[in-house]
C-alpha cells in the first residue's frame, strides 16, 4: 500500500511543523526496531509493536503484543476510521483521510518526553530478558533432589517395611549409603539396607548382626565363666564400623580398644583376676600364662583311665606332665643320635613338621616319627605292637613257647643301638612249655621295666598275677596350644634377623638345654620383646593387642588358673 | 571503590573471621587422627558438619536479605563481604567434614553441589572485581543510554543521507541500519557475537536483486560505501557519500562499544544463573543428606 506518514511537531514559534514521508509497503509495521516502517522509541514499545494492513480497502490495526489504546480503549485488532487516535508509548497517531493516490495516511505526533536513549528497548540487552531463568532451574533442581534423594527412596522403604513390593523402577535407598560395605556384607545384604537397618531413625542393633553371626561370643561372658564387665559390652556396630570400604575399619585393631578397659584391671570385676596392660612392653604387659595339660584319674577305658584337664600356669613355674620320658639334649647330640642311614645329627624339623595353618605343628606320634629310629623288634622280623600292652604280652608268650617246643628261632637281631639288656635270661631244663613261659615272663619284665616301653613311658607295675594285666603304661598327651586364645604364627618366625633353620627355633625354644620332658620350652615375654614393641621402630616390629589376642573368646572358655596369679 | 569494598569491608573483618573459623576447623579435623580416622560421623565430623550446614543456610539467607530493602543491621556491602569470606570458610569446613569424598549418593552429590556453588561464587567475585573497570574503560565516561541515543541519531542521519544516494546505496545503507543486531540470546550476549546483516548489491541473486550478507562489525557496509566514492557519477553524490562514511564509521565504533558493554554486563549476571539455582538445589540436598543420615543412623 501507499501510505503517507505526516510527522507533526511544535516549532520554535509554537506553530506546528510537518514533515511528510511517503512509504510503499505490503504492510505498515510499527515498533522500536530499525526495520519498522514507523519507528517509535519508548520503554513500553516492543521492537515489533503493531501492524497496519489494508483489508478490503479499510485500514486494520493488529497488535503484535499487548493490546493497544485506540480512541481510549485497549484493542488487539480493530478496523480504523478517519480521525481515530492511536496512542503507543506516549506517541499519538491520528488516522487521516488519505489524499488522492494514497491508500492510507497517518499523522504522527512523537512524544517529546521520550528519550532517544530508550532506543535500547528495541534490543535484548540483558540476560534477564532472554530465555535464561534462575527460578525455573532452581525449582527443577529442588524437585529433583527432593524426589530422587528423599521422596522416592522413602516411598520404596516404607512400602517394604509394610510388606509391600515396590516396583523395580522405584529408586531404592542405595542413594543414602554413606560408603560401600565389605564384600561379604554386600553379598549377604543383596543391596537392601533394611537387612541391617531394621528400624528407621534407630542405629543398627546386635539383633541384626546375630541374624547371621549367632555363634559369635561376646568378649565378656556374663555367665560367670569370665570376668563380668562393669558396663554392658558395646553393640557390635560400635566397633565393627561399616560403610568404610575397607576391612581396616570393620575389624578395628587399635590398642586403645583393649587398653581403655584393661589398663584399669580393678574396674573389671569377676571371678578371675586380670592383670593390667597398657601396651606390649616391659612392665606394661603381664608375663605369659601357659595352658598346660594335666592328667587326672578318669573313667574312660580308651583313654587309659586318664582324663586330660587344661590348666593355666604362670610360665615361671610351669612344668609339663605328658607322661613321656624324653630328652631334647640327647636327641640333638650328634655323638648319641644321628639320622637313619648317615652320621648327620637330628634337626628340629626331623620330628616337628609345621601344619598348613602356619601356627601349629603336626602331632608327634610313635608310628609317625619315633618308629623310624626306635624299632619295637624283639626278634628277627618280630615286632611288638605299640600301645597294646596285653597284645604285646601274648606275642612274647607265643614266641618263646614255640621257641622251646620246636627248632630254635633266630635270636633277636640288633638293628639299632638298644638300651642295655640287663641280666641274661635264666637257663631252663624243664618242659618246653614251662621254659617258654618263664622266658616270656623274663622278656615281658625286661620290656616294661628295663628297656623297650620303659625307655620312653611311665610304666606302673600293678603286681597282678596275670602277666597281661600286670603292667600299665601311662597315656601320653602332648600339648598343641600353649596359650589360650592367642595366635602365634611359627611360619612368620622361621627366619629371625640373621637366624634361620634350627638356629631360629632354638633362639626361642631352648631344646638344646632341655634334659627332661617336663621342661617347658615356651619363651617368656622378654624373648618376644627382643624383636617386638607396641610401636614400630628401626629394629622392632610393631605388635598390636590384636596381633596375638582375639576380642571374641573361643567357645570353649578358659580353664582354671593354677599357682600364683 | 565499591567492588573491592566487598573484600576490604571494615578492615577485612570477615576475612579474619573466616580465617579463625578455618583454623578451628583444621585443628578439630586433625584431632580425629589421635584416636580414629577422619570421617563425617566422628564427634569432630558431626561438629564440622553442623558448622558447614548452618553456614550454608546462613549463606543462602543472603538471597532473602538482599530483597529486604527496609531491613536494618549491617549494610548489604557487609553482608556481601561476609558472604564471600564465610562462603570460602564453609567450603573448607564441609571439605573437612566429608574428607572430600565424592560418590553417587545424596552425600556425595551434596558436596559436589557445594563445590560447584562455591566455584561459581569465586568466579562471580572475580568478575565483580574485574568487569566494572573494563566496563568503565569501554564506556569512556558515556552511559549506555547515551550510546543508544547516539546510535539512534546516527541511524537517522545515515538513512537520511542514504536517501539522497544512488538507490542501490540507499537500499544497502537502509538494510545495514535495519538489520543491525545488538544483544539477543544469552549466548550472543556472552560471546559478543555480531550477526548483523545487510543487502549486499555486489552479490546479486538470480533476478539481479541484492542478497543478504554478513555485516559483522559493520565492516561490509563501510567497505561498500567507501568503494563507491571513487565511482560516484555525480559530484553531489560523492559529497553525500563522503558525509555518509564518517557516520557509518562512528556508528561502527558506537556499536562495538555497546556490544562490549552488553557482554561485560552479561558476565556480571551470568554466574548468578549457575550460583542461585544450584544454591537452592544445595539447600535441598543438604536437608536430604542430614535426614537420610539419621534415617539409617
Amino acid at each position: 500500500m501507499n501510505a503517507l506518514l505526516r510527522y507533526v511537531r511544535d516549532g520554535l514559534d509554537g506553530q506546528p511543523e510537518t514533515t511528510d514521508v511517503e512509504v510503499q509497503v505490503e504492510e505498515l509495521t510499527v515498533g522500536s526496531a530499525s526495520r519498522a516502517t514507523l519507528q517509535l522509541i519508548g520503554r513500553d514499545l516492543r521492537p515489533e509493536h503493531a501492524v497496519l494492513r489494508l483489508r478490503n480497502g479499510r485500514l486494520w490495526l493488529t497488535a503484535s503484543g499487548p493490546a493497544i489504546e485506540v480512541n481510549g480503549s485497549a484493542v488487539e485488532s480493530a478496523p480504523l476510521a478517519t480521525d481515530d487516535l492511536i496512542v503507543m508509548g506516549g506517541h499519538r497517531i491520528r488516522v487521516l483521510d488519505p489524499p488522492s493516490g494514497f491508500d492510507a495516511a497517518l499523522e504522527v505526533r512523537l512524544d517529546p518526553d521520550v528519550n532517544p536513549s530508550d532506543f535500547e528497548t528495541a534490543f535484548t540487552t540483558a540476560l534477564g530478558r532472554t530465555r535464561l531463568s534462575k527460578r525455573a532451574p532452581a525449582w527443577l533442581l529442588l524437585g529433583m533432589v527432593l524426589a530422587l534423594g528423599m521422596g522416592l527412596p522413602l516411598t520404596n522403604v516404607l512400602l517394604r517395611h509394610t510388606g509391600g513390593h515396590p516396583p523395580a523402577w522405584l529408586p531404592g535407598d542405595a542413594v543414602w549409603s554413606t560408603g560401600p560395605l565389605i564384600p561379604t556384607h554386600e553379598l549377604a545384604s543383596h543391596g537392601q539396607c533394611s537387612v541391617c537397618h531394621a528400624t528407621l531413625f534407630e542405629r543398627v542393633t546386635d539383633k541384626s548382626c546375630r541374624k547371621c553371626h549367632d555363634h559369635e561370643q561376646d568378649h565378656v561372658r556374663l555367665d560367670g565363666e569370665q570376668h563380668a564387665a562393669a558396663e554392658p559390652t558395646p553393640r557390635c556396630a560400635g566397633c565393627h564400623r561399616e560403610h568404610y570400604a575397607d576391612t581396616m575399619h570393620f575389624v578395628p585393631r587399635a590398642d586403645s580398644l583393649c587398653t581403655d578397659c584393661h589398663r584399669q584391671p580393678k574396674a573389671l570385676t569377676g571371678r578371675r583376676p586380670i592383670a593390667g596392660v597398657t601396651s606390649f612392653a616391659k612392665d606394661r604387659h603381664p608375663e605369659f600364662i601357659l595352658k598346660l595339660l594335666r592328667p587326672e584319674p578318669g573313667s574312660g577305658a580308651s583313654a587309659g583311665g586318664v582324663t586330660w584337664r587344661d590348666a593355666l600356669v604362670p610360665i615361671g613355674s610351669a612344668q609339663e606332665q605328658s607322661n613321656l620320658s624324653f630328652s631334647h639334649v640327647q636327641h640333638l647330640d650328634p655323638a648319641k643320635v644321628t639320622r637313619v642311614g648317615g652320621d648327620a645329627p637330628l634337626g628340629c624339623a626331623d620330628c616337628h613338621t609345621l601344619s598348613v595353618d602356619g601356627a601349629h605343628f603336626q602331632p608327634i606320634t610313635m608310628l609317625g616319627k619315633c618308629l623310624s629310629c626306635h624299632s619295637l623288634e624283639f626278634a628277627r622280623g618280630r615286632q611288638l605292637p605299640h600301645g597294646q600292652t596285653a597284645e604285646a604280652v601274648t606275642i612274647l608268650e607265643d614266641f618263646y613257647v614255640r621257641n622251646f617246643s620246636g627248632p630254635p628261632l633266630p635270636e633277636p637281631q640288633r638293628v639299632r643301638r638298644l638300651p642295655d639288656r640287663g641280666a641274661p635270661p635264666p637257663a631252663c631244663t624243664g618242659k618246653p612249655y614251662d621254659c617258654g613261659m618263664v622266658r616270656a615272663r623274663f622278656e615281658v619284665e625286661n620290656q616294661f621295666k628295663v628297656r623297650g616301653c620303659a625307655g620312653c613311658h611311665t610304666v606302673e607295675d600293678t603286681g597282678a598275677a596275670s602277666l597281661a594285666d600286670r603292667f600299665r603304661v601311662a597315656p601320653v598327651r602332648l600339648a598343641t596350644d600353649y596359650f589360650h586364645s592367642v595366635r602365634f604364627y611359627h611360619r612368620d618366625h622361621v627366619v629371625q634377623r640373621e637366624l634361620t633353620g634350627d638356629r631360629a627355633c632354638l633362639s626361642c625354644h631352648h631344646a638344646d638345654r632341655s634334659q627332661r620332658s617336663s621342661d617347658v620350652l615356651i619363651p617368656p615375654i622378654a624373648k618376644c620383646l627382643e624383636c617386638h614393641a607396641s610401636q614400630a621402630t628401626a629394629d622392632k616390629v610393631a605388635l598390636r593387642c590384636t596381633s596375638c589376642h582375639a576380642y571374641h573368646p573361643v567357645p570353649a572358655g578358659l580353664p582354671a588358673l593354677e599357682g600364683p596369679s | 571503590m565499591i567492588f573491592t569494598g566487598i573484600l576490604s569491608y571494615r578492615g577485612y573483618r570477615y576475612l579474619w573471621w573466616s580465617l579463625g573459623l578455618s583454623t578451628f576447623a583444621v585443628l578439630l579435623f586433625a584431632s580425629q587422627y589421635a584416636s580414629d580416622t577422619a570421617r563425617g560421623n566422628t564427634w569432630q565430623g558431626y561438629t564440622l558438619g553442623s558448622i558447614a550446614g548452618t553456614g550454608v543456610l546462613w549463606l543462602g539467607y543472603l538471597g532473602v536479605r538482599k530483597r529486604r530493602y527496609a531491613a536494618g543491621g549491617a549494610p548489604m556491602l557487609g553482608w556481601s563481604s561476609a558472604h564471600v569470606y564465610l562462603g570460602l570458610a564453609v567450603f573448607l569446613v564441609a571439605t573437612l567434614h566429608s574428607v572430600a569424598h565424592l560418590s553417587f549418593t545424596i552425600h556425595g552429590m551434596t558436596y559436589l553441589l557445594l563445590t560447584v556453588v562455591i566455584i561459581s561464587g569465586i568466579v562471580g567475585v572475580y568478575l565483580y572485581l574485574t568487569c566494572p573497570r573494563a566496563t568503565a574503560d569501554n564506556r569512556q565516561g558515556v552511559s549506555r543510554a547515551q550510546l543508544f541515543a547516539e546510535l539512534l541519531d546516527l541511524d537517522r542521519r545515515a538513512r537520511e543521507l542514504a536517501r539522497r544516494c544512488d538507490p542501490r546505496v540507499a537500499a544497502a545503507v537502509r538494510s545495514a541500519v535495519e538489520r543491525t543486531v545488538i544483544g539477543g540470546g544469552a549466548l550472543a550476549q556472552l560471546t559478543g557475537a555480531d550477526r548483523s546483516l545487510f543487502l549486499d548489491p555486489d552479490r546479486p541473486g538470480p533476478a539481479g536483486e541484492p542478497t543478504l550478507a554478513s555485516n559483522a562489525e559493520q565492516r561490509a557496509i563501510t567497505e561498500f560505501v567507501s568503494s563507491r566514492i571513487p565511482r560516484g557519477d555525480k559530484r553531489a553524490e560523492v559529497a553525500t557519500l563522503q558525509q555518509l562514511l564518517p557516520i557509518l564509521f562512528r556508528r561502527q565504533a558506537v556499536l562495538r562499544r555497546i556490544r562490549r558493554d552488553i557482554q561485560l554486563q552479561s558476565f556480571l549476571e551470568f554466574w548468578l544463573y549457575v550460583h542461585v539455582p544450584l544454591s537452592v538445589g544445595l539447600i535441598a540436598a543438604l536437608l536430604t543428606h542430614v535426614v537420610s543420615v539419621f534415617l539409617y543412623w
